[in-house]
């Protein structure tokens, strides 16, 4: 029960952020300085969640997390196909982990 | 944000057909992120109606783990929900960038309930796909939100029936990152967004000790504000 009470209150507190600018308040409360550079807080975002899953990681799996990340940005780069990089990243994955890598 | 992969624009495809052909990709490889979520929930004692719903009203996959991660772990609900909350304060900054377009001649039911469809694959699809505005963005972001929410789900409950079977590490663990990456890669040909990129990264190595995925939202600022202001336009998405 915790956890679901945990689950919806994340959940609330997340609407309020989605919302915090489509129904609370107007874009225009925001200083120039700060709009000026919302064009780039998608990439910004993606790199700090991927640097920070990747230093999260136990000592033993850096190596073959490390490869599905190169693998998966590789892949992405060469095909566009976000599926075949998530395919990739996971074969990378698995060579990096096996018994004889 | 108008390098990332996305169909373009075509006035004899509809919005709802253009949203399905661009999510598609994305909510199949969203998939095994989600069963990661689904073996979390199960691990966390958390399974069926419940767990589904709370997953649906969530639609955060990071968030999602950050707070079952916490309570597996012994945090308690408070600092399970800090971690969640601050995992999530990026939507903030998604609502400041794509405000404009759920404000500006919407309807209030798209204003208020169409952002909790709001995760890094619609945004990343949303702003790329900037010719859209009013109803056409309205039909596009809506059917996006749809059918990715309706992927996670099902891949959520696989994840819940798998739970007892899968091991606690193994290739499902790179779905997040991969999918991330994914999304990222296209932008990397512009040098201010590059820099806004590694300048992230690296604040997310250095802060990556503070507690509750505080890191995360620091490494976001510092992005931005080692990117600078866009000299071309007034900040709101292109």
């Amino acid at each position: 029960m915790d956890v679901l009470v945990a689950l919806l209150a994340v959940a609330l507190v997340s609407w309020v952020y989605r919302v915090a600018f489509t129904g609370l308040l107007g874009g225009d409360r925001l200083p120039a300085s700060v709009r000026g550079r919302l064009d780039v807080v998608g990439p910004a975002a993606f790199a700090a969640l991927v640097v920070t899953d990747l230093a999260g990681q136990p000592a033993p799996l850096l190596l073959p997390m490390g490869a599905a990340v190169v693998a998966a940005a590789i892949t992405a780069r060469l095909t566009g196909s976000h599926v075949a990089a998530v395919v990739v990243a996971g074969l990378a994955w698995w060579a990096c982990s096996a018994p004889w890598a | 944000m108008s390098s990332i992969t996305a169909s373009r624009a075509d006035p004899t495809r509809s919005p709802v057909t253009r949203a399905v052909r661009d999510i598609l990709p994305l909510a199949a490889a969203t998939a095994p992120f989600g069963a990661v979520v689904g073996v979390m929930l199960d691990q966390a004692g958390l399974v069926g109606v419940p767990a589904l719903a709370g997953t649906a009203v969530l639609y955060a996959g990071s968030a999602q783990l950050a707070t079952l991660s916490t309570m597996t772990a012994g945090g308690g609900v408070v600092g399970a929900v800090l971690a969640g909350a601050v995992v999530n304060s990026r939507l903030l900054l998604y609502s400041a960038s794509h405000g404009p377009r759920f404000r500006d001649g919407q309807p209030s039911w798209f204003r208020w309930l169409a952002p909790l469809t709001t995760v890094d694959q619609t945004f990343a699809l949303a702003a790329a796909a900037g010719d859209l505005r009013g109803a056409g963005f309205r039909r596009y972001w809506t059917t996006m939100g749809l059918v990715l929410g309706a992927a996670w789900l099902a891949a959520v409950a696989v994840g819940m029936q798998l739970g007892s079977v899968v091991p606690a590490h193994g290739p499902l663990d790179v779905a997040a990152p991969a999918t991330l990456v994914a999304l990222l890669v296209p932008h990397l040909g512009d040098r201010r967004t590059r820099r806004a990129a590694v300048a992230a990264g690296l604040a997310a190595l250095v802060a990556g000790a503070l507690p509750g995925g505080l890191g995360i939202a620091v490494a976001v600022v510092a992005g931005l504000v080692v990117a600078g202001p866009d000299r071309d336009d007034t900040g709101e998405v292109a």
